[in-house]
């Protein structure tokens, strides 16, 4: 029987050490020998410390005195200590084991049992999954960042950074929600450029860029950071006013609109002027929906245009 | 359970115990680390079953990684160290000398099987530290299993049953120090009705002295 579990221990796909209560080395498996090059005759009956000087440090010293003295079992893991047995092999990187200490009794002998597992090939694994995982975790990051970027161009127009006729329309409908709880009014107003197309042939798309930009920069400067301007396309744009007081409000912003095109705008070595013409729609008076408040300040604009631009007009004539 | 001199006894005694744990972590993870057990509880699993009866520090709901350890002989039982997963995979970043807070962690699922391979080392030597000062206390050998790790998924109404196996539990809540992370967990030790009266003979005399 002996002979039988003897083998066996030479077998085991594992370092098997143990030591006596003097840290002599008693057994030392062929694992061990094929593992760190060293036989059974340099080994057995040698100090531990005497193969490998580390085992004579503090911890090691305590690790296998607990076993020795206490009785106790420990795990060591490579994470922690990396290495504990050095193999033959000197040009293999980064070995790690992990180490299994446990007591034997024998009558009145005690022994260390070190069962010394190789888990080198475990462990680059491991770091690949980490890797893997902190890559697809980057991936995602950057399809999440891609898909507000995308989310952002579908709703905003690319030239001048404005809400486009989308987010205007989703704009103008909570507006209209929070008006009718609220009890409140709200303006919806179109303008259009008088004179854009001239300045763009004649001095390109480019410098009409430039002009719809500063256009943009003279509308804000009128309006308040509540209100919404949105540009629906060419020479269009669309202000929603929230909650003014009655129609007059409305029509001192859009005498301030029409105020600001009084002055010439300068495009780097160009000069040109143009007006604009607004409709203005009023919600609850005009109508209590977003596509006719739409449309009816576009027909209010079409009234300003017919009457010489350069001007603004209710969709219901109003006196103010 | 236990009477107030009782309890301050035990509580000074396991304190001790732990320190010297921590004196081991400190030198193998090679920074400084303190272990403090600011309470000890004995009570029973009825107790800890009675609805009524509160367990506030008690990290045992939700995602939690049980290390668990019998000893025996004489004195006999288990030991536990439960920490929440979420903060066992910060104790094992900053053993590693890796740094990152509670938000940063995104889900348990980070623990990977190294990580529990150090779980492991880290609870056999503190339940090592502590249980072994108990047998020396009680004077008696004891033997002991290498631990075991689980991840285990608690909800609020099983959160007892890990108990039920034994009768009496002591509890000492125990919170690790590791430079700039605190790591709040619970050391369980099920212990029979014959240990747990040895335990508090052992205790009364050295109150008598």
């Amino acid at each position: 029987m002996h002979q039988i579990v003897y083998h066996a221990l030479e077998k085991l796909n594992m370092g098997i050490i143990i030591i006596d209560q003097d840290h002599k080395i008693v057994v030392w498996n062929n694992w061990m020998e094929r593992y760190t090059g060293k036989s059974k005759e340099e080994t057995i009956g040698e100090k531990l410390n005497f193969i490998y000087p580390h085992f004579a440090g503090k911890n090691h010293m305590s690790i296998l005195n607990s076993a020795l003295k206490l009785g106790q079992s420990r795990f060591c893991s490579s994470t922690l200590h990396k290495i504990f047995v050095f193999p033959a092999d000197e040009g293999r990187k980064n070995v790690q084991q992990n180490m299994q200490v446990d007591a034997i009794v024998c009558g009145e002998e005690r022994y260390a049992l070190l069962q010394i597992t190789d888990i080198t090939g475990y462990h680059n694994r491991v770091s690949q999954l980490k890797h893997a995982i902190r890559e697809i975790g980057l991936e995602n990051e950057q399809i999440k960042i891609a898909g507000d970027i995308s989310r952002y161009q579908a709703l905003h127009d690319s030239l001048t950074g404005l809400p486009n006729r989308v987010l205007l329309g989703d704009r103008l409908e909570a507006a209209i929600s929070s008006a009718r709880r609220n009890n409140q009014k709200l303006a919806v107003m179109f303008i259009d450029l008088d004179g854009f197309k001239a300045v763009n042939d004649k001095y390109g798309h480019a410098v009409g860029d430039l002009l719809l930009k500063a256009v943009v920069v003279r509308l804000k400067q009128n309006l308040r950071e509540s209100d919404t301007l949105a540009r629906l396309g060419g020479d269009e744009f669309m202000v929603i006013l929230f909650e003014i007081k009655g129609v007059e409000d409305a029509a001192n912003v859009a005498q301030k609109l029409l105020d600001s095109f009084e002055r010439v705008f300068e495009l780097n070595e160009h000069r040109a002027s143009v007006t604009a013409s607004i409709g203005i729609s009023i919600y609850p008076i005009d109508s209590l929906d977003a596509d006719t408040l739409t449309k009816q300040a576009d027909s209010a604009m079409y009234k300003a245009k017919m009457a010489g631009k350069n001007a603004f007009k209710f969709y219901n004539e109003v006196k103010i | 359970m236990l009477n107030p001199l009782q309890k301050d006894a035990l509580t000074e005694m396991v304190n001790v115990y732990v320190g010297q744990a921590a004196s081991f972590l400190s030198e193998m993870v090679n920074q400084k680390v303190i272990l403090a057990v600011p309470e000890v509880e004995l009570i029973t699993v009825n107790e800890a079953e009675n609805a009524n009866y509160n367990l506030p520090a008690l990290p045992l709901a939700g995602h939690i990684i049980s290390s668990s350890m019998r000893f025996g002989n004489d004195f006999k039982g288990k030991a536990f160290l439960v920490f929440p997963a979420e903060e066992a995979k910060l104790l094992v970043n900053a053993c590693m000398g890796e740094y990152s807070d509670l938000e940063d962690q995104q889900d348990f699922c980070g623990l990977l099987d190294t990580d529990f391979d150090v779980l492991k080392e880290i609870s056999n030597v503190i339940l090592n530290a502590v249980m072994g000062e108990f047998g020396n206390f009680l004077d008696t050998r004891l033997e002991y299993s290498l631990p075991e790790i689980e991840l285990l998924y608690l909800s609020e109404s099983e959160q007892k049953s890990i108990l039920e196996q034994d009768i009496y539990i002591l509890l000492l809540h125990t919170s690790f120090l590791l430079s700039k992370t605190q790591i709040k967990g619970v050391i369980m030790i099920a212990l029979s009705m014959n240990s747990v009266s040895w335990l508090i003979a052992k205790i009364d005399k050295l109150l008598e002295v």
